[in-house]
């Protein structure tokens, strides 16, 4: 076969997979809205898609022959439903007026701040931002009969799980840097406070940042919130501590509710990037043991092929993570993450926060689903 | 047969670059094909092949044919995203040919990522296109 054949057929195969390739599905809101477009929108519901990761309700906007269709995005189906909404509070046909901001690429698309129906002049789909749980029991921290602290539900409970992290971005311990909740920097300028990046590494992190986090792979193609982003997503984590097997599972809430395995049995760690039986894809190999009261898990073997933290911090296949989890009381769980990641940084570095505890409840029910780019 | 051959060549190579495209580390690293040439007519498809370790930017130009050869010098500009190669090659008779490149790396977000700017081999300048697999 020529060179040129060869090549040509690299070509056949490459647009196959571009076209067989995920759609976007998922995305910081200012990555496709720009938060400086405001618009006022008046028309009809013709449909509603009641869909994880963004619910969109479809408006027709004019009057006569002259009408126009936009898509107005709006939060996830669990934010909306945990704010008492359903998919039955707009019905097809409501005349509704929406306040929002445009997409950035002049398609007919618009955030939705406000949606008014205009026969009872209600607002609709507005989300209560949902705080932690005001009446939970204080208490010292749960143990199992030989002493060790339990991550998971107190003896006697069968459910809950840790959410509402104190920090959303992960950043070396010190570092007084405002974010959102993305990991969107109020201020460019503090971008080396972040983390002791090598260069290359501090330039990308840049070119995510100022492209709003647009290309990150678990909004374009629900890849996995691998790493330590996994406690800092809003939809919480849980621990299922399977003792007769030596391992914990750790459940994720969000994404498309992945887990991963904290081996306590000993077993060598394999850290095979390429993943295999006890090395998934993503996740690495974390051999757990405790110290005292605290679990710590060394993990290696990750992949290069997602953010391993909201704001597009970046990691190379070198990327070794040692957690610890100390469980203070009943309702809290310190997270402390060291990052070795000679690839991309010039030194270690450590980040911590806590996690509340959610009694009695699930894990939300979410996944990252094809939803409308 | 033959068929059956194609059809499983193409499902690896699927399975091969479903595995390239996901790379979201140091952006250079992975496989880049496209072309170069002095005018838009005289067109040569090319291959690149890139890595790095905790420091430095390695590579081979066109690995597996006559003209491969290792990236002499690798140099990234992260903080314009140009990249600066040379290896000692050979033109298309097979006398020895030192290739430099200059290009930007553009739409960095992208696994499809492309890399763009000018080709010298020998005495022959011209330009190139290439994109990340």
């Amino acid at each position: 076969m020529s060179r040129n054949a060869v090549f040509g057929f690299l070509g056949i195969v490459a647009s196959m997979f571009i076209v067989i390739a995920p759609v976007s599905a998922h995305h910081v809101t200012a990555a496709k809205f720009d938060p400086g477009k405001s618009m006022t929108l008046r028309g009809l519901v013709t449909k509603i898609d009641w869909l994880n990761p963004h619910v969109h309700v479809f408006v027709d906007v004019g009057n006569g022959n002259n009408i126009t269709s936009w898509a107005i995005e709006l939060e996830s189906t669990v934010d909306l439903r945990r704010s008492g909404w359903t998919r039955d509070t707009l019905k097809i046909g409501d005349a509704v007026t929406v306040q929002g901001i445009a997409a950035r690429d002049g398609s007919n698309q618009a955030w939705g701040n406000s949606i008014v129906v205009t026969a009872t002049n209600r607002r609709v789909f507005n989300v209560t931002p949902v705080q932690p749980p005001r009446d939970r029991a204080a208490g010292p921290t749960p143990r199992w009969p030989d002493g060790q602290p339990r991550l998971g539900p107190p003896a006697g409970q069968v459910m809950g799980y840790w959410a509402f992290p104190s920090a959303t971005t992960l950043m070396q311990m010190g570092a007084n840097v405002q974010a959102d909740e993305h990991g969107l920097l109020r201020n460019l300028g503090d971008i080396d406070k972040v983390a002791p990046f090598q260069r290359w590494a501090r330039d990308l992190y840049e070119y995510r940042q100022r492209n709003f986090l647009k290309d990150d792979p678990m909004y374009i193609s629900c890849k996995p919130q691998a790493g330590p982003r996994i406690f800092q997503r809003p939809y919480g984590v849980q621990f299922l501590e399977e003792r007769q097997h030596q391992r914990t599972r750790v459940m994720m809430g969000a994404g498309n509710q992945n887990w991963r395995f904290i081996y306590l049995d000993g077993r060598p760690q394999t850290g095979s990037i390429e993943g295999n039986s006890d090395t998934p894809l993503y996740w690495g190999h974390s051999a757990g043991k405790w110290e005292g009261d605290t679990l710590v898990v060394d993990i290696k073997g990750f992949n290069d092929s997602f953010w391993f933290s909201n704001g597009g911090l970046p990691h190379t296949t070198q990327l070794h993570l040692t957690e610890r989890y100390t469980r203070t009381d009943l309702n809290t769980l310190r997270y402390e993450v060291t990052i070795d990641d000679p690839g991309a940084y010039t030194r270690t570095w450590t980040s911590s926060w806590t996690l509340t505890w959610i009694p009695n409840e699930e894990l939300p029910i979410y996944y990252c689903q094809d939803n409308r780019p | 047969m033959r068929v059956k051959a194609l059809v499983f060549v193409s499902v690896l190579a699927c399975l091969t670059i479903t595995a390239a495209v996901a790379q979201e580390g140091h952006p250079v690293i992975g496989t880049w094909s496209g072309e170069w040439g002095p005018t838009a007519t005289q067109r040569n498809n090319v291959l690149i092949v890139m890595n790095y370790d905790t420091t430095t930017i390695s590579g081979v130009l066109n690995p597996g044919y006559p003209d491969e050869a290792p990236l002499k010098v690798a140099t990234l500009d992260s903080t314009k995203w140009t990249l600066h190669l040379e290896a000692d090659s050979k033109d298309e008779r097979g006398n020895p040919a030192k290739v430099v490149i200059d290009g930007k790396l553009e739409n960095l977000g992208s696994p499809n990522r492309t890399f763009t700017g000018t080709w010298t081999r020998g005495n022959v300048k011209g330009d190139f296109k290439l994109a990340r697999e």
